[in-house]
């Protein structure tokens, strides 16, 4: 005759295990779940919201030209190249290069004598640093004007066509308006031509954005070096240093304050869930005593601890993250990303299950025998 | 030749190092099919016995072997490995999970056996219908009297198939009826080959049982302490030295109400 089983639990039935152990101690699996719902919900409202609030501070800074590296031949002389806009842009710490040639006074091609604007050739893609008011993009040959040079020539809708040089012997249809509210805000007052053909026509500014700020230095050191121009040292490669110190102050003073809220928060949290297991367990040593008996390990023991507050943390982190979006959505505040929450659930249920780990340890220690012997 | 399974040899406890033991040179063996009663007054170490023999308490002298190999001297987890597969063990009180349903309570130690879910329910089912419990398997254990749940604590110990149960006064606290279902069931394991072993007050248990282990102060040299309820058991011999076997008067009812059968007690 011999025992039927292996001796070693499955995984799975140990599993079972803590889910019924979950259910039938509600107290403590509700307590557990109240903690962390609370601690997400906390930390949701609050760190999150100042999180979000320090993104949006950071991408208006970022908005404002701490990405923006500008390459620019301010005395025309250089001879740089529109071929330098496709080989700027096409570096992998670039997310988008664009060109302006020469500037020249143009006006309303109904209304000849008019009132002037500047009118550019542009090189690269426009979509990436103006946003679409009317109409629609230029193609080869066409433009687009600004909103305000669009009033300045008297456009109807938006829509004409603009004239230059001495006896506006060159013209464009204006196919719509822009608004430039984006990085390149010294567009918003220009008519911007497409050329039609232009890998060879010389451009006066080129205007880079790095894909982060951490980049931006070290693609100021190469642009240079990629730039096509018949004089490089004519040109002044700038990026806003200024503005990017100040970036990164404010962005680490913010993360800081927001790092240290969230740090109390989850320590309180698996404090709080270390108490509530731990009491759990030792309303529980009959049943843990009585498992040691049918042959539980101290490890098995351990196992249905950690995964009760597993299941309870995570139930609680849902709940608690679901209640924070309701809040956001009533307050109409503006929610965390999914990236940071995502984040902190990970977190918050990690911290109860590591909180576990010394109830779940004690439990394993109890001498089985204290509890089997009836008084 | 007699086989053992299970062996106690020189073994000596105490639950504190100032007091005095428990048990002291216990010497014992336990073969397959044998039913073996440990006996004595409360408080001498019956139940001691049956958890140091588990592994549940580590001897502080003496050994326990597990055929032929030191089982008392293997890690906690090996102990536990053992104790899930080859030991079953039914407690004084029947120690049921109050949140479980009767039937999940006798599944309970295939969990830690490591025995597939969908294989114990059904062999939990034919062990409660063969402790007569079975029209009572979706019931709490708050909902079954205590001799219903020591009933399915029996079937929660024999479920994986051990090759040793341990019962610890099993019978103590029921009527005759549950009493008798209860001993049958031990007795019926004894008879498929597995070794049982029980701590028990009742010297009717132990007439029914294959050897007998006494571990009463007189058996063990001192001065016999005066009984007033002629609690003393048949054909009993010094316990911690020497087993045998019990009377063969033994009667065919022990768990029927009556006087008991005079017997008497045995001094080393």
């Amino acid at each position: 005759m011999n025992g039927d089983g292996t001796g070693r639990p499955r995984a799975w039935a140990l599993i079972r295990e803590a889910l019924i152990a979950a259910l039938s101690r509600p107290v403590a699996t509700v307590a557990v779940a109240l903690v962390t719902a609370l601690t997400c919900a906390t930390v949701l409202l609050t760190t999150g919201r100042a999180v979000r609030a320090q993104e949006d501070v950071v991408s208006r800074l970022d908005n404002m030209g701490t990405l923006l590296i500008a390459a620019s031949d301010g005395q025309g002389l250089a001879g740089m190249m529109a071929s330098s806009v496709t080989t700027v842009g096409s570096m992998p710490a670039v997310e988008w290069a664009f060109g302006l040639g020469a500037a020249k006074d143009g006006h309303n091609a109904a209304l000849p004598g008019g009132e002037g604007v500047a009118a550019r050739p542009f090189f690269g893609d426009l979509r990436s640093v103006v946003t679409l008011n009317t109409g629609r993009w230029p193609g080869p040959g066409e433009a687009i004007a600004s909103t305000t040079a669009a009033a300045e020539l008297g456009l109807i809708d938006g829509v004409g066509g603009i004239a230059y040089g001495s006896d506006d012997s060159d013209s464009h249809p204006i196919v719509g308006t822009y608004r430039a509210d984006r990085v390149l805000k010294s567009l918003a007052n220009s008519v911007l031509i497409e050329p039609t053909t232009w890998q060879a026509a010389p451009i006066l500014y080129l205007y880079a954005k790095a894909i982060d700020v951490s980049w931006v230095d070290r693609v100021v050191d190469a642009v240079p070096s990629v730039i096509t121009a018949a004089t490089p040292a004519g040109i002044t490669v700038e990026s806003p240093q200024a503005l990017r110190d100040a970036r990164g102050q404010i962005s680490s003073d913010l993360a800081a304050s927001s790092r240290y809220l969230m740090l109390a928060t989850l320590a309180t949290g698996l404090v709080l869930v270390a108490v509530t297991m731990l009491a759990a367990v030792t309303d529980r040593k009959a049943d843990f005593g009585r498992r040691r008996a049918l042959g539980a390990s101290r490890s098995a023991v351990i196992v249905v601890v950690m995964v009760q507050a597993l299941v309870a943390a995570l139930v609680g982190a849902a709940v608690g993250v679901g209640c924070a979006q309701v809040v956001n959505a009533v307050a109409s505040a503006s929610s965390p990303s999914l990236a940071f929450t995502v984040g902190l659930v990970v977190l918050a249920v990690a911290c109860a299950v590591v909180a576990a780990v010394p109830p779940a340890i004690l439990a394993s220690l109890r001498d089985p025998v204290r509890v089997l012997r009836v008084p | 030749m007699r086989s053992v399974i299970l062996e106690a040899r020189a073994l000596a406890f105490s639950y504190r190092s100032s007091d005095e033991q428990v048990l002291k040179d216990v010497n014992a063996s336990f073969g397959p099919g044998e039913v073996t009663s440990v006996v004595g007054p409360s408080g001498c170490g019956k139940s001691t016995l049956l958890y140091v023999l588990a592994g549940l308490l580590t001897p502080g002298a003496g050994q326990v072997w597990l055929d032929g190999s030191s089982f008392s001297g293997l890690r906690d987890g090996q102990r536990s490995a053992i104790r899930a597969s080859q030991i079953g063990f039914v407690f004084q009180d029947a120690m049921l999970d109050p949140s479980r349903s009767v039937v999940d309570n006798a599944c309970e130690s295939a969990v830690f056996s490591g025995i597939r879910r969908q294989e114990a329910r059904p062999r939990a089912r034919e062990l409660l219908a063969t402790m007569g419990v079975e029209n009572r398997d979706a019931h709490r254990p708050g909902e079954i009297s205590g001799g219903q749940a020591q009933r399915v604590a029996v079937c929660r110990a024999l479920l994986p198939h051990p090759r040793i149960v341990f019962a610890d006064e099993p019978t103590g606290n029921l009527d005759p009826g549950s009493a008798e279902v209860v001993w049958a069931a031990l007795r019926g394991a004894a008879d498929r080959g597995c070794c049982v072993v029980v701590a028990t007050h009742s010297p009717l248990l132990a007439r029914e049982s294959d050897q007998i282990i006494d571990l009463s102060p007189h058996s063990l040299g001192l001065p016999e302490t005066t009984s007033s309820n002629n609690e003393s058991f048949p054909s009993i011999a010094g316990p911690n030295h020497l087993v045998t076997s019990p009377s063969d008067d033994a009667s065919s009812s022990h768990f029927a109400t009556g006087p008991t059968p005079p017997v008497g007690g045995v001094d080393v």
